[in-house]
């Protein structure tokens, strides 16, 4: 008996539940009737509704689930490396988390990259990786800081020899039409974009350092990518007053581009947007339900980062993974919004140097790290949505609760809203019973969607 | 229903303070929705699943609209009950069509046909109708049915492996698609088409099995299928098939409540009570068929 810890019932309207066994991959709306029998099944007791225990049998709820669980322990040996080349922008976004270009901008030296990607090259060797990864991110645009970013990976690639070296970086897609060239011959892990959606909202939030929008420009590069069968993503970033655009903003896009994600995250209330009116509100929800519905038409299902139906991990990111980013002056953060040692929270996430041989690593800091997955979050343990959004962004849980003990966010309820969507449009999927996650072979005639 | 909390989250933190602070004392209590917090004595109400008859983002007003009638627990029951690729399932105590709905016997009273009562040995079901001239009734070999192994581990083969709620289960339906009673005509054709492109090898069984007639209307609908042709919400309007739940031919039988089960799938309508118990165990005896039959059709490893 596998007792009913990891098996929730989650009130919809009209008095009915959405029961959902997250581990067990299993999920289906039920009467309060259903579910107290369910109940007395799970707790084995005597004389439990027959068919209530064949149905609970028959979807694998009286099995022990496998727990997603996972630690890292010992010294890191990371196969890839996430370079911030540079804090430099050539945008002046109003909600950037960095706030790029406020300071003055640090780039990373040719030196600082060939350290990253020795170590890397050498642990994927050692460990018998199938490749070795290179990326860009950072708190500024990768591609401000060109060269390095081409020298680097040609160093990369040439360093490792007969190693596959996967490559793929984030950026504003305010490139040229060389840089645009390089990128499809050369990030074979595909590119992730900010674009707003409509223009006129983009143009507004995300202008040039000249005050001119750019829009133009990311289109061009997305049009780009689209004839030459690119693989990409786009980010939407939401403001307050642009929540009613978002359906729109999501038609625009998938109507004109090709995106293989689009992901859409209300702006976070840090950096430049510190203040600024929250976008993580119920209107949000709306929008964000809407704007899916309009996606679904091109076959799109949106995301949201810790909306995540399908993922079973403590994991939200690599920051308890031993995520293996360097910063400009070569120092090890877990995090990507730690991207510089004049972060806030920058002894919470940094948590290495380079030395002579390698790198010097905290393991007190990495082991605290190591010990931020969900399982030890009390306020998140009751929660059905805890092992798919695995406790959200820590970085922002910390700019919310500060150093406390977590006690939820405004995002906790639109990662349970929209988890509570996505299992009833999967249990819509298939056939309107029951959703099972172990879906095999190809769909039947019944099962396959048409319940539309 | 209202012991489950939905708390909406304390303030973020105000200005720049990034000093430890103290808020897990001030902290509300964490949402929690174990099930067992909803096994409380007034949750005495029908034990139902609840169908999704549409997207969250098609329903009405947040998510309103999207729960059809709930659909019987025996139903449910039935739908998941082995027949199809187990994949792994644990299921050793699964009820055998003649001993999981012991109390479920309507009375003579509730059906206009016989009560089919799932034998422990099947026997041939007297043919209540009489074949045209022109129809030449299927050869109907009915299995001598035992009770299936009670691993369900082999019979079946992977039929259909979407999820494991299958309305789409191949018998012989199809033999059915000429039958005098235009209701059970209509029914085979909507179970046919349920059953989609992925059960042509059955229908191609179906079809070299069948004489002229029957053959050339099978034909005809397998080219339908291939060519696209789809179950949509008009093929499910009410064919009066809940008085086929009692029929004595089993496979009449299944496909009343394979329409009826399809109907509160996709149009909300529900199925409870004396009906939900039949359609139930019909569904179940025509899981024991097709497992003693599937092997005619599914390529052998």
């Amino acid at each position: 008996m596998n007792g009913t810890r990891d098996v929730f019932a989650i009130p919809l309207e009209d008095g009915a539940h959405l029961v959902y066994a997250p581990l067990h991959g299993v999920a289906f709306a039920a009467t309060s009737g259903m579910v107290a029998a369910l109940s007395a099944v799970l707790r084995g007791s005597e004389g439990g509704d027959q068919d209530v225990a064949a149905l609970a049998r028959e979807t694998g709820l009286l099995r022990r689930p496998p727990s997603p669980v996972t630690r890292r322990r010992g010294t890191p040996t990371p196969t890839e490396v996430t370079l911030f080349l540079t804090t430099a922008c050539n945008l002046r976004c109003t909600y950037c988390y960095a706030s790029a270009g406020d300071a003055p901008a640090t780039y990373m030296t040719m030196d600082v990259a060939k350290q990253g990607i020795d170590f890397v090259i050498d642990n994927a060797r050692r460990e018998g990786a199938p490749f070795a990864g290179v990326h860009y991110h950072g708190g500024g645009e990768p591609s401000v800081h060109w060269n390095l970013m081409t020298e680097s990976l040609a160093y990369a690639r040439e360093r490792a020899g007969g190693l596959p070296v996967i490559a793929a970086s984030a950026g504003n897609g305010v490139f040229t039409d060389r840089q645009i060239d390089w990128m499809i011959a050369n990030l074979n892990g595909g590119m992730s974009l900010s674009f707003d959606g409509l223009p006129e909202a983009h143009d507004k939030h995300r202008p040039t350092v000249r005050g001119t929008g750019s829009s133009a420009r990311v289109m061009h590069t997305m049009r780009r990518f689209t004839d030459a069968d690119y693989p990409y993503a786009v980010r939407l970033t939401v403001t307050a007053e642009q929540i009613p655009l978002l359906p729109d903003s999501i038609e625009f896009v998938l109507s004109n581009f090709t995106p293989k994600r689009v992901q859409v995250e209300p702006a976070y209330q840090l950096g430049r947007h510190a203040g600024e009116p929250d976008a993580e509100t119920e209107e949000f929800i709306a929008a964000y339900r809407e704007a899916q519905g309009r996606a679904a038409r091109f076959g799109h299902e949106l995301i949201y980062s810790a909306a995540r139906v399908g993922t079973l991990t403590n994991h939200f990111c690599g920051i308890t993974q031993d995520n293996f980013c360097l910063s400009p002056a070569g120092n090890v953060s877990a995090c990507f919004e730690a991207f510089s040692e004049d972060n806030e929270f920058a002894d919470v996430f940094f948590y290495g140097s380079p030395g002579a041989d390698g790198y010097t690593f905290d393991m007190d800091r990495l082991d605290r790290l190591r010990d931020l997955g969900v399982e030890h979050r009390s306020f998140c343990d009751g929660c059905f949505a805890k092992w798919n959004c695995a406790g959200d962004c820590y970085h922002k849980s910390l700019a919310t609760n500060g150093r406390g003990e977590f006690t939820g966010s405004q995002r906790c309820h639109i990662t349970r809203e929209l988890v509570k969507d996505q299992l009833l449009t999967r249990i819509a999927g298939s056939g309107g019973l029951i959703w099972r996650d172990d879906h095999t072979g190809e769909p039947c005639g019944v099962h396959g969607g048409t319940n539309e | 229903m209202n012991d489950v909390m939905l708390p909406w989250p304390r303030p973020r933190r105000s200005g720049t303070d990034n000093q430890d602070d103290h808020q897990a004392d001030q902290a509300p209590d964490a949402p929690r929705y174990g099930i067992q917090r909803v096994d409380s004595p007034d949750t005495t109400g029908p034990v139902e699943l609840l169908p999704i008859i549409r997207p969250p983002w098609s329903a009405a007003s947040g998510r309103r609209g999207l729960l059809g009638a709930g659909i019987a627990s025996s139903v449910a029951a039935a739908l998941l009950l082995g027949g199809c690729d187990d994949g792994g399932s644990e299921s050793p105590s699964s009820p055998s069509p003649s001993t999981s709905h012991p109390s479920s016997s309507p009375s003579a009273s509730d059906s206009p046909t016989p009560t089919y009562e799932p034998p422990t040995t099947y026997e041939p079901p007297t043919p209540t109708y009489e074949p045209p001239t022109t129809y030449e009734p299927p050869t109907y070999d009915p299995p001598t049915y035992e009770a299936p192994d009670p691993t369900y581990g082999g019979g079946g083969g992977t039929i259909c492996t979407c999820n494991k709620v299958c309305t789409c289960i191949p018998v012989c339906q199809a033999h059915r698609l000429l039958h005098p009673d235009p209701a059970v005509r209509r029914m085979a054709e909507t179970v046919v088409l349920a059953m989609g492109p992925r059960e042509l090898p059955y229908l191609r069984w179906a079809a070299d099995g069948a004489a002229a007639p029957l053959n050339t209307r099978i034909e005809a609908l397998m080219e339908q299928v291939r060519g696209g042709r789809r179950l949509v919400r008009d093929d499910l309007r009410d064919a009066g098939c809940e008085r086929y739940l009692t029929s004595g031919d089993p496979v009449i039988a299944m496909m009343a409540a394979q329409v009826l089960t399809l109907r509160a799938l996709w149009l909300g309508t529900g199925l409870s009570g004396v009906t939900a118990d039949r359609a139930a165990r019909a569904l179940t005896v025509g899981r024991a068929l097709h497992r003693e039959r599937a092997p005619a059709w599914t390529p052998s490893d």
